[in-house]
């Protein structure tokens, strides 16, 4: 089975190197794939299902706050898309505002971890996943 | 203020003046009067010339009848005379005294005959024949003499006189002795008449009042004319003696008769009724007559007057009465004419106070209407505006004069479109005057009046009605309100700028915190990793200083994190929820790490106050954490308890700790500040002001009572309405 691809939209390379740090900490090695903002995210996201060479994750850490397109933009282009690919959200945020819940829960994300909390944010947003989408470790 | 209404003080005036010129005396009213007056003396007038016509009808009926008695009395006696006179003629000559006795008493003088003393006869005898004669009589009276002596060639002696026991004195009295007695003789043997003497006294008579002889001639059978023939055939007198006294007794009235009498005669009085004293007689008689008649030879004249008889007998009140009467309507009338002047007059005075009292009353009103600072209008749909007062002339330019009469629609000619502003469903067009009615009268609206320069100002009118008699009238209160409008823009303005400036300061506290937050967790994270991956191989100074850069990080993070809540203090909380205030507290107080040592009492009068979570949830952890944090000792009792009043809640959190000296009681709401350094204890010091901050937002406040050394108690208001906002 194909190991599950991680796309982190993250513009901090500090909380990036968080995001790796608490991986690693979680001991997985799945491959992350990073884009700076939603753009480049986009660019990756959007090319259809059925076009194997695309490099499509499975699972996508999106941060809010980025220059260019931040997450609820992106979100909001994801949306649009006719031939949306599977793949799940999870929202990185720095605070539990209850308005940016409301606000992306309508996008139908799949859960919200604290920055502050990462590892135990990952640890329990993975633990949710399906059985037989757990990675190897 | 002027007005068009019924009360004209012009008109007043010019009826006023009518009035007072109806109550006053006018010509027709002294017409009356004079009229009247005039009709009373001519009644009383006539009444008394009547009464004095009857009076003088009466006294001359009186007078004359007297008169005519008195000489019909006298023509009886003359007659008495000639029947003597014939007697001696049947009878042969001399006549005896026998034969005269029984004539005189067949003839019965006394009876019908009154006042006649007697009767008797008297002879002529020429002096030369007296001896003669005397020897003659002495035959049949023996001692007849003939008295007194005198020096006339004739002697006229009384030869008989009946009845003789009277008259004795007079027998044989010659009357050719007086003067008046015999001139009387002469004259009536001379002309053949019956003849009276003057005023003479008769001897018979003891008391010597006048008196006189009636003589009528005897001749000897034939007619004789001439006075030769007369003397040639004269034989003698038959004579009667009179007592004027007695004469007149016996012919008048002495009782009940209205006129006295006097009778003189060549001015010697023979009968006096007028001068006697204790008499009827008036000394003022009210008519008189003097009359003279031919008596027998003599003027006797008579002097007749009314006695008091008379004027008992012509008392006549009647014209006085009438006089009284009339003078007495007369007084009626100007009685009536002064009442009715007087009453006219009170009635003036009366209405003049009136009118006073309500020119006053007017007054006031005016003064009232002139100093109102709102415009007062008043109009009906008929004569358009009526009154108009001194603030209107300010708001819309037009002065009274130039308004009056004029239609209300001339100072808001937009009422269709104000109403239709305000009813946005409603054309101009359709609306009718009903629908404008019903929006204006009894209600305060906002419309747009125009001045006299064409300019629309924003004007506020209350429009009320008055019904006066069968007239409705329409009360207009009038304000400009545009500046009023103007100040509620620019508050509106303000307000809205002061809304959109805390919501940038929010927003930008929020942004600011968020972004400042980011590079500080970066710096944490990095920290953090250096402890971990390298922290085992430093030297204690570094791990020191590692560590205290994490302290200064999460010092940074704790303030930011308190400047965020700072900012979002002002966001509403939309959660409906209640707990109560014990529930709430035992939440907080189990969430919080209270160390050992400490006591967190909740009073039982928390338990049944029910309020929202936010924001107490929120002031409640921040106090507890405070008294925690500060507390100077290893325990410590912190107290919650709470009490009510009709408005508001009170939350009390006491604790023992150090308490704060009163100079800060201020400076601890402040933001930022802490009363120990934060190396000390670790706080932002923002808690309070926080705490302040959210409460202001729902009308509470917070109040602290605390003194060094004393402990703590912070006291915390909470308005009940604010649980009803949501």
């Amino acid at each position: 089975m194909k190991p599950l691809t991680f796309l982190a939209v993250e513009d901090d390379d500090v909380d990036m190197m968080s995001i790796r740090r608490a991986f690693k900490q979680l001991k997985i090695d799945n491959e992350i794939q990073r884009a700076i903002d939603g753009i480049e995210a986009f660019e990756i996201l959007k090319s259809p299902k059925d076009n194997e060479d695309a490099n499509h994750p499975d699972i996508v850490l999106l941060d809010l706050n980025m220059p260019r397109m931040n997450g609820l933009e992106l979100l909001e282009e994801l949306s649009t898309l006719e031939d949306k690919p599977n793949y799940e959200v999870f929202i990185l945020t720095t605070s539990n505002s209850d308005q940016d819940i409301i606000r992306t829960h309508k996008y139908g994300v799949s859960g919200y971890i604290l920055k502050e909390d990462l590892f135990e944010g990952l640890h329990e947003a993975f633990s949710q996943l399906d059985n037989h989408r757990l990675l190897l470790s | 203020m002027t007005s068009s209404n019924a009360l004209n003080l012009n008109q007043y005036l010019d009826k006023k003046n009518q009035l007072v010129s109806a109550g006053q005396l006018r010509w027709f009213h002294w017409v009356i009067i004079i009229a009247s007056l005039l009709a009373t003396l001519s009644a009383w007038s006539i009444t008394r010339n009547n009464s004095q016509q009857q009076m003088k009808s009466l006294y001359e009926r009186e007078a004359s009848q007297l008169v005519a008695r008195i000489t019909e009395r006298m023509s009886h006696y003359e007659d008495a005379l000639w029947g003597g006179v014939a007697t001696l003629t049947a009878f042969e000559n001399p006549l005896s005294e026998n034969n005269w006795r029984t004539y005189s008493e067949t003839l019965n003088l006394g009876e019908k005959y009154p006042g006649i003393n007697g009767m008797g006869i008297i002879d002529a005898v020429q002096r030369p024949d007296i001896y003669e004669y005397l020897a003659l009589r002495r035959t049949e009276r023996h001692n007849f003499m003939v008295f007194p002596e005198h020096n006339e060639s004739e002697l006229w002696p009384i030869v008989h006189i009946e009845p003789l026991e009277s008259n004795m004195a007079a027998l044989g009295l010659d009357i050719a002795h007086e003067s008046n007695r015999l001139k009387a003789a002469r004259a009536a043997r001379n002309t053949g008449k019956a003849q009276i003497t003057g005023p003479i006294t008769l001897v018979q008579d003891a008391r010597k009042t006048p008196g006189f002889l009636f003589y009528a001639p005897h001749y000897t059978k034939g007619t004789w004319t001439t006075q030769t023939e007369r003397q040639e055939n004269f034989i003698n007198l038959v004579y009667a003696p009179f007592v004027f006294e007695r004469l007149m007794e016996g012919t008048l009235d002495m009782e009940g008769r209205l006129v006295s009498i006097r009778i003189t005669d060549e001015g010697k009085t023979l009968y006096d009724e007028i001068s006697a004293n204790g008499s009827t007689s008036d000394k003022n008689p009210k008519l008189q007559t003097n009359t003279t008649i031919d008596m027998y030879g003599r003027q006797w004249t008579f002097n007749i007057q009314t006695n008091k008889g008379f004027n008992l007998a012509t008392q006549n009140n009647k014209p006085l009465l009438v006089l009284i009467s009339g003078l007495a309507i007369e007084a009626l009338i100007i009685a009536l004419f002064t009442a009715l002047t007087r009453a006219n007059r009170r009635a003036v005075k009366f209405a003049d106070d009136m009118a006073s009292a309500f020119r006053v009353n007017s007054n006031l009103l005016t003064n009232i209407l002139n100093n109102a600072t709102d415009g007062i209008l008043l109009s009906d749909q008929i004569s358009g505006v009526q009154s108009y007062n001194k603030a209107c002339e300010t708001l819309f330019g037009y002065t009274a004069d130039e308004i009056l009469g004029e239609q209300f629609g001339v100072l808001f000619p937009d009422l269709k479109a104000d109403f239709c502003r305000f009813n946005p469903e409603a054309l101009a067009d359709e609306t009718t005057i009903e629908t404008l009615n019903a929006y204006l009268i009894g209600q305060t609206r906002e419309v747009t009046g125009q001045r006299k320069n064409g300019e629309k100002v924003t004007m506020e009118i209350s429009i009320s009605e008055i019904h006066d008699s069968d007239k409705l009238i329409y009360n207009t209160i009038v304000r400009d309100i545009s500046k009023r409008k103007q100040a509620e823009k620019a508050l509106k303005r303000s307000i809205e700028d002061l809304v959109q400036s805390n919501e940038d300061l929010e927003r930008f506290a929020y942004v600011a915190s968020h972004d400042l937050k980011s590079p500080l967790r970066a710096i944490d994270n990095l920290c953090l990793w250096l402890q971990e991956d390298a922290g085992p191989q430093m030297d204690a100074e570094n791990k020191e200083r590692l560590y205290l850069m994490r302290g200064r990080i999460d010092r940074m993070d704790g303030l930011l994190n308190s400047l965020l809540s700072y900012s979002r203090a002002n966001e509403k909380f939309i959660e409906t929820k209640r707990v109560s205030a014990s529930q709430l507290l035992k939440e907080i107080i189990s969430l919080q790490n209270i160390p050992i040592g400490f006591d967190v009492i909740v009073d039982d009068s928390l338990d049944a106050i029910m309020i929202r979570r936010m924001p107490l949830e929120q002031v409640f952890h921040n106090l507890l954490s405070n008294a925690v944090k500060h507390h100077n000792k290893t325990e410590g009792r912190i107290e919650f308890s709470a009490s009510e009043n009709n408005s508001s809640f009170q939350f009390y959190i006491k604790d023992d700790g150090p308490g704060i000296d009163p100079m800060f009681h201020n400076k601890i709401f402040e933001m930022f500040q802490t009363l120990r350094t934060r190396d000390e204890v670790e706080g932002s010091g923002m808690g309070l002001a926080l705490v302040k901050k959210m409460l202001r937002r729902y009308n509470g406040h917070i109040e602290i009572s605390s003194n060094t050394g004393e402990g703590t108690c912070f006291t915390v208001t909470w308005p009940k309405t604010s649980d009803i906002e949501t």
